[in-house]
């Protein structure tokens, strides 16, 4: 069992409207550990690209505030930071993959310059140019970071070694040096001629072109913990396996932690080593993916694993989930799922039942136990 | 391509060459270029050397009257037997002058403000409360007839140019402000914005690198053509009166228009109102085409376009699969989807 690179307690994110507020994420509890990947599967707004985007402190505050918890980050506790502080901590290790790979990319840039800027922020870093926060419980130094490393045989041949490490630490690097560096990410996301394509603009590539160009531009910032936000869901299904093939190779390479949020289940069950399903703001189950997805403790996983169209059955209509999605401004008392849940008990109307380790579960090490924050996780597999 | 990278000058000189391309594939825009070049100079020759282009002093007595065009007399002649050519030549300076002035420090006032609106407008912070007080007078200024403003501002602030032009430039911001403020509230969440953020770019670096850049083009097409819009206005009031006086030491276009006018006689002697109104005509049509060459250069999606499109050339994109060494992944063929796609 290793120590995460980051770890998410009890947070909660609410997001004031006019004179509303609505809790758009509550009490979410993360461990990211290198080279695992969290899997975070719920419905369209259930929360997760809220979740994504407040781990790097990305959201816009306000409207959304973080009202509890924490995100420690290589001991500094990331909620924190206070917000003018907060590009000092961007850039030193979380990356992010966006959904849209049309809108991911600056469209007035070539290839060349979209990834060296990142390259370069990092080293100016490097050579001292840029500030960086210092402060949380553990003084944060930049320079004793630990930076991914790159291992695995499919590493080796593409970049040679040492070849990520600067060339001289002491002088700014020129601008060639930066196109060379430019050049690994390109191979290493395998781009053929990257020569080439390091001079196109972005509108002159196709979709999972683009996509893999966002993946380099993630992982030149040589992050410990990359945040995929549904990074396949606007492509096609070719081209999701193929970027969905290369992630995963990637990801044991460069061995950093990744929290992979998507809608599909799929693209979870084959990519995730651990799963936590949201409804309504909140994990409701989770735990290592074969077994969520296998027997599953809580309805809503069940429902949602039923609602999903199995390709080798097509009798009968495809099975729609009753009800709707809650109102985040308005969430019924106790457990969020009672309105649609078959097993709801008055129980379930007064209380919301807490994520509780189901007995007699043996986590495979850095994944976590399987929970379920259901009353009657027993019953769950008797459901049709 | 395997080699350092090209030099300063040698990646000037490559722009310059696209810049050649782009301008080559659209004639009328290429046209509109050079017309503004021609105008430029021959602005600049009337003000540093006058007699190489300006026969006569704007009221210079030629002995000739009510005379139609000649070799003598490109535009004729009036019944002061002024040179109306020498006039509009006289003239030139000042209305280029004046639309170039007023619409630039529009641009970069107005522009600043709803640069600085757009992107700080998160409420309850110091930049939203700017924010919104930069909004509300604005939209004072802009619920009057700009027109109808600076005709009002002319009475406060007294007759002749320099009045007029700040009468004209204190109303011709606002529109810059909605404009630029509109457009940054377009681009400034896309997702490439806040990548950049998250990469660790400073909120200044994104203004400058990754909003104003793609804000830029239909900012500046917009201001080529306002450049044509002012000068219209700053002869619309010469027209009326309260600008410039003709005839005068110092002509000017509006005046002239508006003083041949009253004078009856447009059947009679055409020549009088036609050159004026065509040198009128000519400088803003230039600045209109100059408008629609800038826009194809700064997107770089019609900059491509238009270059293979005149040469032929595809730009180096098509990767035959071939290539693929085996045993990896297939990597994604690079089928570049050329249409316009936003």
């Amino acid at each position: 069992m290793t120590d995460p690179v980051l770890r998410v307690e009890d947070l909660s994110i609410a997001y004031t409207v006019g004179a509303g507020t609505f809790r758009a994420v509550s009490g979410v509890s993360l461990d990211l550990h290198p080279g695992k990947v969290v899997g975070i599967v719920g419905e369209t707004g259930c929360g997760k690209s809220t979740l994504a985007q407040a781990i790097p402190r990305l959201l816009p505050e306000p409207p959304a505030s973080i009202g509890h918890g924490r995100i420690v980050f290589r001991g500094t506790d990331l909620v924190q930071v206070p917000k003018r502080k907060l590009p000092m901590i961007r850039g030193t290790g979380i990356g992010m993959i966006f959904q849209e790979p049309l809108n991911s990319l600056n469209p007035a840039y070539r290839v060349l310059d979209q990834i060296s800027e990142s390259i370069r922020i990092r080293h100016y870093r490097d050579m001292g140019y840029v500030r960086t926060f210092v402060g949380g419980e553990v003084p944060f130094d930049y320079s004793k970071r630990p930076t991914a490393t790159v291992t695995g045989s499919l590493a080796k041949g593409i970049i040679p070694d040492g070849a990520l490490e600067e060339a001289a630490r002491d002088r700014l690097r020129t601008r060639s040096e930066f196109r060379n560096e430019v050049l690994e990410y390109l191979r290493l996301v395998r781009i053929n001629d990257p020569e080439t394509i390091l001079r196109l603009f972005p509108h002159e590539l196709s979709g999972g072109m683009r996509q893999r160009i966002m993946i380099a531009m993630a992982l030149s910032e040589r992050p410990s913990v990359l945040i995929a936000d549904e990074p396949t869901s606007a492509l096609d299904v070719t081209i999701q396996a193929q970027v969905l093939t290369l992630m995963k190779e990637l990801i044991d390479e460069v061995n950093t932690a990744v929290l992979f949020i998507s809608h599909d289940l799929g693209v979870i069950a084959e990519t995730a080593d651990e799963v936590g399903v949201m409804y309504a703001g909140r994990i409701v189950e989770q735990g290592p993916v074969a077994e969520v997805f296998h027997d599953p403790r809580h309805p809503y996983t069940k429902a949602l694993l039923r609602a999903a169209p199995n390709r080798y059955k097509s009798d009968g209509p495809l099975s729609a989930m009753a009800g709707n999605v809650p109102n985040l401004a308005k969430l019924p008392d106790g457990c969020a799922f009672h309105p649609r849940c078959p097993l709801a008990r008055p129980a379930c109307r007064a209380v919301v039942p807490p994520l509780a380790p189901l007995a007699g579960t043996s986590p495979p090490p850095d994944i976590s136990a399987h929970k379920s924050a259901c009353f009657f996780p027993d019953e769950v597999p008797g459901l049709p | 391509m395997a080699g350092p990278p090209p030099s300063i000058p040698r990646r000037l000189l490559a722009g310059l060459g696209v810049l050649w391309r782009v301008l080559r594939s659209n004639p009328l825009s290429l046209f509109g270029f050079v017309l503004i070049v021609v105008i430029g100079v021959v602005a600049l020759l009337v003000v540093v050397d006058p007699p190489l282009l300006v026969p006569y002093g704007p009221q210079q007595l030629t002995g000739a009257y009510l005379q139609g065009p000649s070799s003598k007399h490109w535009f004729g002649t009036d019944a002061n037997s002024f040179d109306i050519y020498s006039n509009v030549m006289l003239a030139l300076p000042l209305d280029l002058g004046i639309g170039v002035l007023v619409a630039g420090t529009a641009l970069l006032a107005g522009g600043s403000l709803g640069l600085l609106a757009g992107f700080f407008d998160a409420p309850r912070t110091v930049g939203g409360a700017a924010s919104v007080v930069i909004l509300r007078v604005t939209d004072v200024f802009l619920s009057f007839p700009s027109l109808i403003l600076a005709l009002a501002l002319t009475r406060v602030l007294g007759l002749g140019v320099g009045p007029t032009v700040l009468a004209i430039g204190l109303t011709w911001w606002p529109f810059y402000v909605r404009l630029v403020r509109g457009e940054v509230l377009a681009v400034k969440n896309l997702p490439y914005v806040v990548a950049a953020r998250a990469s660790g770019v400073s909120e200044w670096r994104i203004l400058g690198r990754h909003v104003l850049r793609n804000i830029l083009e239909p900012v500046v097409v917009y201001f080529t053509l306002d450049i044509g819009t002012v000068l219209v206005t700053y002869s619309t009031i010469g027209f009326v009166g309260v600008a410039s006086k003709y005839p005068g030491p110092q002509p000017e276009w509006g005046a002239m228009l508006a003083f041949y006018q009253s004078s009856g006689a447009i059947n009679a002697y055409p020549w009088e109102v036609l050159a004026p109104g065509a040198a009128i005509f000519v400088t803003v049509f230039a600045f209109s085409l100059l408008g629609d060459g800038l826009r194809d250069i700064l997107d770089p999606r019609t900059r491509r376009a238009f270059v293979r499109s005149t040469t032929g050339h595809e730009p180096p994109s098509e990767v035959p699969a071939a290539t693929l060494p085996s045993g990896t992944v297939p990597s994604v063929g690079v089928s570049p989807d050329r249409g316009a796609t936003t």
